[in-house]
């Protein structure tokens, strides 16, 4: 990994992910950190993907990150969990995989709209299980009442 | 206590969190906190994803019940911290039940950002998306044509109150098209799938599929059911739009297909 493209990467998605925040209308207060959220977990995604090339495991992995400092951030700055858990989990959400069902949809190319559709129904399913995980292992954790 | 103004207080309090895109066991606990204050024997909360019930009874006063539809829901994440808080205020005290409901009263209006903000930050989310998903500096700039197509659309939606899923398909389908036609006049050497991509990245479902996973892993299979539902329609949208722009400009330019 060549060290400028990845700062640029995650870059990018810190500013991202804190403008997509305000379309949301988080406010202002919680910009920085949902942007910093969002951003290291597009550097986990970035860092899995180039040592295992696994796009299963890189979704599962950095939505698992994404989800803990969520979590993490929601407790420390008295947010409910959603404002940072949906911005940042956009960038990891397959929007190629979408583009490429679409498109060969009009190829009539049958056989690869099928696998692209399994393909993101696969990453997008690897996202839902990581939330899921964190969500139930931090509820044992914190248990109210 | 005014049991009327109560129920009010809540029922607001549930609705903007409901149309804020709030987890359905999250508005019902809110709402259910708010009810408790009263001291009321019973207080029973319902929240389905289109639709808010409650009752409170106590021996004291007469029952009161309350059903409210609600139709248009966005994402306003403020606003579910703004009520969340609020909550909390009542119940520890700190406000008074009036001094809540005017609170509501204005949070329903209120915008947290102008439009002008909203608009540039969905110019910045469309550039950033497709440089994430690789996309060249020249893919950056008809990403930026694209993002400017969306929010033209989204002032002309918003201004008419149409619904989302026509406001999905048309602008992307005018984004692709634009971005395929220009593409094929100036022959660019750019990567469609990309910037198209990028383009329909702030319009994926994601608070759908977050709050279908939270609430089904609470139990609430219906909610749970009903987003998921929500989810995959807003896909569809989204695919409809990106497939009619890419038809339409194959047709009109010959460009990819």
């Amino acid at each position: 990994m060549n060290p400028l493209s990845v700062l640029l990467q995650v870059g990018s998605a810190f500013l991202g992910v804190v403008t997509l925040a305000v379309l949301f209308h988080v406010p202002r207060k919680y910009l920085l950190s949902a942007g910093l959220t969002g951003a290291g977990g597009w550097f986990i995604e970035l860092l899995v993907m180039n040592q295992t090339d696994n796009a299963m495991m890189s979704a599962f992995l950095s939505a698992s990150f994404v989800a803990v400092i969520s979590q993490l951030s929601a407790r420390i700055f008295k947010a409910p969990v959603t404002v940072y858990l949906v911005p940042g989990i956009l960038p990891l959400v397959p929007g190629v995989g979408m583009y490429r069902i679409v498109y060969y949809l009009l190829q009539e190319k049958g056989e690869y709209a099928s696998y692209y559709f399994s393909y993101t129904l696969q990453v997008a399913g690897m996202i839902a299980l990581a939330v899921f995980v964190v969500d139930s292992f931090f509820r044992v954790l914190y248990q109210r009442r | 206590m005014n049991y009327g103004l109560l129920a009010d207080t809540a029922m607001l309090a549930g609705k903007i969190m409901l149309q804020g895109g709030a987890e359905t066991y999250r508005v019902e606990d809110t709402v259910r906190r708010i009810l408790k204050t009263s001291g009321a024997e019973r207080a029973e909360v319902l929240v389905f994803s289109t639709a808010l019930m409650i009752t409170m009874d106590a021996p004291s006063a007469s029952a009161v019940s309350k059903v409210m539809r609600i139709s248009a829901r966005g994402t306003n994440l403020g606003n579910i911290c703004e009520v969340n808080g609020l909550s909390r205020k009542l119940c520890t005290g700190e406000i008074a039940l009036e001094e809540m409901y005017e609170e509501l009263k204005k949070l329903e209006k209120r915008k947290e950002y102008p439009p002008a903000v909203v608009y540039l930050c969905t110019l910045i989310t469309v550039i950033m998306f497709s440089l994430l998903l690789g996309a060249s500096a020249k893919d950056a700039v008809f990403a930026g044509m694209s993002a400017i197509v969306m929010v033209l659309f989204r002032a002309f939606f918003m201004k008419h109150g149409m619904n989302e899923f026509m406001y999905h398909v048309t602008a992307l389908a005018c984004a692709t098209f634009l971005v395929s036609v220009v593409q094929a006049l100036l022959k660019a050497d750019i990567n469609l799938e990309l910037v198209v991509a990028g383009t329909a990245m702030p319009l994926l479902p994601g608070v759908a599929i977050t709050n279908a996973i939270r609430d089904t892993l609470q139990g609430d299979y219906i909610s749970g059911a009903a987003r998921i539902v929500e989810a995959f329609i807003r896909a569809v949208s989204c695919a409809v739009g990106i497939g009619a722009g890419l038809y339409l400009g194959h047709l009109v330019s010959g460009g990819v297909l």
